[in-house]
């Protein structure tokens, strides 16, 4: 189940540790493509596929949250979330042309992650309570409120779209930015998961029960969601 | 000589224009109504559909908004005099077909009111669920197909 999670980062023999596991990975893509398709869906007035993108969107979020205090060291918060002052220290090597000492997220990367899946959370959160210029179309928790705040809900759903494909293209710029200028490849890692690293991050233990506790708890947290909390 | 003429077509024109400022106080208003009415229309159409939404519907509730999307659906052709289209400059998502096809307008708008009118009767009639919830979603149908003609899509 676990392979690239349970390998020992140094029996890969070629000096490259891995850095990001499966979930973590698999997760990353499942959100451009639901992002992707949520925002087609929309335009195109499927209202139905849309609402399913956002429920998909809901559970992916619930489990990286859930995996960022559980799952594979380099994708836990504690591992990666810094304070102001290295954060700083960090903007200041910047313009240096050598790649980051850091294996996992920079300091700069935690926070473009933090923000994002902030944002995500916010975004799908107000989903759940918009309600469509005609009364018609809803998320599972408009009944919840006013038509007016549902409609509220539905102005700020729409404009922090916007807000998010604009860090989206940020996303994109700094790893063009790393690519070019600090001749770091980052988009290969984000594939196969695995760093040119001299660390090597000691495997998962209970990976599986993890993983399945994991996948229980975004299920059940989105189907209570989905039900409006009525079982 | 030719002063005179300017100056006389200049007080023509400003007869002309005149009554046209007065009209745009009443499209402005008449648009503003409209907006009232639809906003108030989704706001009775949501507060039927968050009931039927739920496993056990407060049908009261269902049956009062239902005859108030009736009531207005009655009114809705008179909404749209002529003259509150997008040639008044103003902010409307009103499409100017909805003047220059009056005759599907009007067939669209009727079948609406068709539909409320079903909706209404049977929530005073009936207490089952499925058939007040499949005409409630046909309703609904029969307002999208309205807008999909006569409302410009936001952005």
């Amino acid at each position: 189940m676990f392979p690239r999670t349970e390998a020992a980062p140094t029996a890969e023999g070629d000096g490259r540790s891995l850095i990001w596991d499966w979930p973590t990975r698999l997760i990353h893509w499942l959100f451009v493509l639901l992002i992707a398709a949520a925002y087609a869906t929309e335009k195109t007035r499927h209202i139905d596929w849309h609402r399913w993108c956002g429920y998909a969107l809901l559970a992916l979020l619930v489990f990286r949250l859930y995996w960022g205090v559980f799952g594979f060291s380099p994708s836990r918060f504690s591992s990666f979330v810094r304070g102001p002052r290295a954060t700083l220290a960090y903007l200041r090597c910047l313009p240096d042309r050598t790649a980051a000492a850091t294996p996992g997220h920079n300091p700069l990367g935690a926070l473009s992650v933090i923000v994002l899946l902030a944002l995500m959370l916010i975004e799908v959160g107000l989903g759940l309570f918009t309600v469509d210029v005609d009364g018609i179309e809803s998320g599972p928790l408009s009944d919840w409120v006013s038509f007016d705040v549902g409609r509220a809900c539905a102005e700020a759903h729409h404009f922090l779209f916007y807000v998010l494909l604009a860090l989206i293209v940020l996303h994109l710029a700094a790893i063009a930015f790393y690519a070019v200028y600090k001749r770091e490849n980052l988009i290969g890692p984000m594939l196969h998961g695995k760093k040119p690293v001299d660390i090597a991050y000691p495997p998962l233990k209970f990976a599986l029960p993890r993983l399945i506790g994991g996948v229980v708890l975004s299920v059940a947290v989105t189907v209570l969601v989905m039900r409006a909390f009525k079982i | 000589m030719k002063a005179e003429l300017g100056l006389l077509m200049l007080i023509g024109a400003a007869f002309a224009v005149a009554p046209a400022f007065g009209e745009s106080a009443g499209v402005a208003d008449a648009i503003k109504a409209r907006h009232g009415h639809f906003h108030d229309m989704g706001s009775d159409f949501k507060a039927a559909g968050d009931q039927l939404k739920s496993a056990a519907p407060d049908l009261n509730v269902v049956k009062a908004s239902a005859a108030k999307v009736k009531d207005a659906a009655a009114q809705l052709p008179s909404w749209f005099p002529p003259g509150t289209g997008p040639e008044s400059g103003l902010k409307t998502r009103a499409k100017a077909e909805i003047w220059k096809d009056p005759q599907g307008f009007s067939a669209a708008a009727h079948s609406f009111q068709v539909a409320t009118v079903k909706l209404a009767a049977l929530t005073q009639s009936s207490t089952d669920l499925g058939a007040i919830r499949a005409q409630f979603k046909a309703t609904g149908e029969a307002c999208g197909a309205c807008h999909d003609k006569y409302r410009v899509p936001k952005d």
